[in-house]
């Protein structure tokens, strides 16, 4: 294992994974310096890269933007949950049941095409003025793919996975806890990817309208006082944090739907090989009882 | 074969989420709020702005302590002008809100029994600005011209400077250019837009960084109160005490400006950072809100003027925002019973106070 990881962090492999992002930074940079030193884009509007950097490091070292950044993350984080959970529980029974899909469906859908700019203020006079408004506008607006991609991955479970179980016996429940949860949670995961980014969308959005804290308020504070560097290191902070609760989701979709990934898979059956010779081992060399399963083991 | 692993912690913080989504919000406006800890009483009030330097009697008020030496506990709703003020009063989300003028005619109109208690700037916040190098001398030379709105609601105040000025409306293109300071200069800049309508504080940071504006907003517009203070007869009744213990101490907080500035300053700085890292906008703000919460008569903070309120309504009409037979009594929508009492404490105790933080 920890050749593995020495491996991974070998300057070698560094560099060439690195590689093609960095050049495509240093690209993207050329050309906004180059837009600056022409005149294509005032310095107003388009700060220099490096004030941004700059910007960025005093702003963290500053003690006041830790509270904007928990707050954001917060209302994130716990739209997401609520949304996730709020697509599940609606998922699930609709891919149980057509008659919940045909009841549910065209107001999950309805809710999604609504602009939800347009209604974050309504939330905001419902739900009041603290994280609750916030949380749920996140929570609306990660509900749709989570809610969409469970509900597909529960109807496209295999038709002759389905049938096995059927001729094996199994109960509905059985048939949906063994077949279609793991049969669903690649689609799922998907879902709960793009989720996690539309949280601090709509987090944000909720903090433009009403907010006392937040990244999103810092953003128009600073935008406001033509601080424009700063506005640009809240943005990329908030880049950040999105890129983080992605990497989260990226991280709990390798561990949960470990089969997807080759390595993950051989890593998990080795682990699983080690433990059945120890066991042999100390029961002499006679194999354990196999315990009865539904269907095989992978 | 699938082990349901991670299921259970997903499922455990999805229910956390939903308790924090549904359950009380420590940051919550709320609306009510009796008694706090202490014997001290919960006040909501709303603001269209987070906590900042143009409003900085709250600010003072908390740090010098004059909320807890009146008792009050206030909690801050603040919320930008997509909502309205008056809403958060109809909807119990605020005891007390800082409205505009026309906000609370409009509301009176439709048959709402908002009152103005208490109005802290004797300024319009809100005006309309040209370059300084700019052709148009004043508003009347604005026909013709393209003028950017800070939101769709400042058309409602073009509209009636350009009713007053006698300027037909379709004479004047527009565009929302929003209020983020550097869009504003650059659109200047590029000659997109001849004038601006929009806010105090926006004029204010563009000037503080080098851009060069000229207030040409109409007299009778520009001496029309900023964001007098907004309740209902029946909150009034139940929370008269904290009303007033939350109005004394924002006099007091607002006194300290008038007479201390360098520690309203020190305690902005402190208290809402952000606003100080362009060190130019921070001190143009806090002069600005200075100047625009600079009473008519000191020993009267707040006070409500009539005869403003009354050409608000005027220019409401004049711009068809308000029909003829809509028209408010204006002295029902004033209620200046609490000002002898918000003004009732020792000016030289306060400065003291002022004193003493600034020399600790």
């Amino acid at each position: 294992m920890r050749h593995k990881v020495l491996h991974a962090l070998s300057p070698k492999r560094l560099a060439r994974r690195l590689w093609p992002p960095l050049v495509f930074l240093a690209i993207l940079i050329g050309l906004w310096e180059l837009a600056l030193a022409v005149d294509y884009v005032s310095e107003r509007i388009l700060p220099h890269p490096k004030d941004i950097v700059v910007s960025f490091w005093e702003l963290i070292r500053s003690d006041f933007v830790w509270d904007d950044i928990a707050a954001t993350l917060w209302e994130s984080v716990a739209g997401f949950l609520l949304g996730s959970a709020l697509g599940l529980a609606l998922a699930i029974p609709s891919g149980l049941s057509p008659i919940m899909r045909q009841m549910l469906g065209p107001y999950a859908v309805a809710l999604q095409v609504t602009p939800r700019i347009a209604i974050a203020p309504l939330i905001i006079a419902w739900a009041g003025f603290g994280y609750n408004s916030k949380i749920w506008i996140a929570a609306i607006i990660a509900f749709f793919p989570v809610y969409v991609n469970a509900l597909t991955g529960i109807l496209t479970v295999d038709e002759d996975a389905r049938e096995m179980f059927r001729s094996l016996g199994a109960s509905r429940w059985q048939t949906f806890l063994h077949l279609m949860v793991p049969g669903s949670l690649p689609v799922l995961f998907a879902g709960l990817k793009t989720a996690a980014g539309l949280s601090l969308v709509g987090a944000v959005v909720g903090e433009f309208i009403s907010a006392e804290r937040g990244l999103g308020v810092l953003v128009q504070q600073f935008s406001s006082q033509l601080a424009i560097a700063d506005a640009f290191a809240v943005i990329l902070m908030l880049m950040l944090l999105g890129l983080l609760l992605y990497g989260v989701m990226e991280w709990l979709e390798r561990t949960t739907v470990f089969w997807l990934h080759d390595g993950r898979l051989v890593a998990r059956s080795r682990r699983r090989a080690a433990r059945a010779e120890k066991k042999l081992a100390r029961n002499g060399g006679v194999p354990p009882r196999p315990r009865p399963t539904l269907v095989g083991r992978r | 074969m699938f082990r349901f692993k991670a299921v259970p912690v997903l499922f455990a913080a999805a229910i956390l989420a939903i308790g924090a989504g549904c359950g009380d919000d420590d940051d919550d406006g709320g609306g009510g709020g009796g008694d706090g800890g202490g014997g001290t009483q919960e006040i909501v009030y709303n603001l269209p702005t987070p906590p900042s330097t143009l409003f900085y009697p709250a600010l003072v008020a908390e740090e010098l302590g004059f909320f807890e030496e009146e008792g009050v506990s206030p909690d801050l709703a603040p919320a930008a002008e997509e909502i309205s003020a008056t809403a958060f009063l109809d909807n119990g989300d605020a005891d007390v809100s800082f409205a505009d003028v026309d906000e609370i005619i409009l509301a009176r109109s439709q048959g709402g029994e908002h009152q103005a208690i208490f109005s802290p700037q004797h300024t319009n916040t809100a005006g309309v600005v040209v370059p300084g190098d700019s052709d148009i001398q004043d508003f009347s030379d604005i026909e013709g011209k393209t003028v950017g709105l800070e939101s769709e609601d400042s058309t409602r105040l073009l509209q009636a400077m350009l009713d007053t000025a006698g300027i037909p409306s379709d004479s004047v293109d527009t565009a929302v250019v929003g209020t983020s300071g550097p869009l504003i200069a650059q659109t200047f800049e590029d000659g997109e837009i001849d004038a601006y309508v929009g806010n105090s504080s926006d004029f204010t940071a563009l000037a503080a960084n080098g851009v060069d504006l000229r207030n040409i907003t109409p007299e009778d517009v520009a001496m029309i109160d900023g964001n007098p203070l907004a309740t209902l007869p029946d909150i009034l009744d139940s929370k008269r005490e904290a009303i007033v213990g939350f109005l004394r101490a924002w006099a007091k907080g607002q006194y300290v400006g008038l007479v201390n500035r360098e520690v309203v300053e020190q305690i902005a700085r402190e208290k809402v950072p952000a606003e100080w890292r362009n060190e130019a906008s921070g001190e143009a703000a806090l002069d600005m809100a200075i100047e625009l919460m600079q009473p008519d008569d000191p020993e009267r903070i707040g006070d409500l003027r009539p005869e403003v309120w009354d050409t608000g309504q005027q220019i409401l009409v004049q711009a068809g925002v308000l029909e003829e037979g809509q028209t408010i009594d204006v002295q029902e929508a004033l209620n200046d019973e609490l000002i002898g009492e918000i003004n009732d404490w020792d000016r030289a105790e306060v400065e003291a106070a002022a004193e003493e933080y600034a020399g600790g």
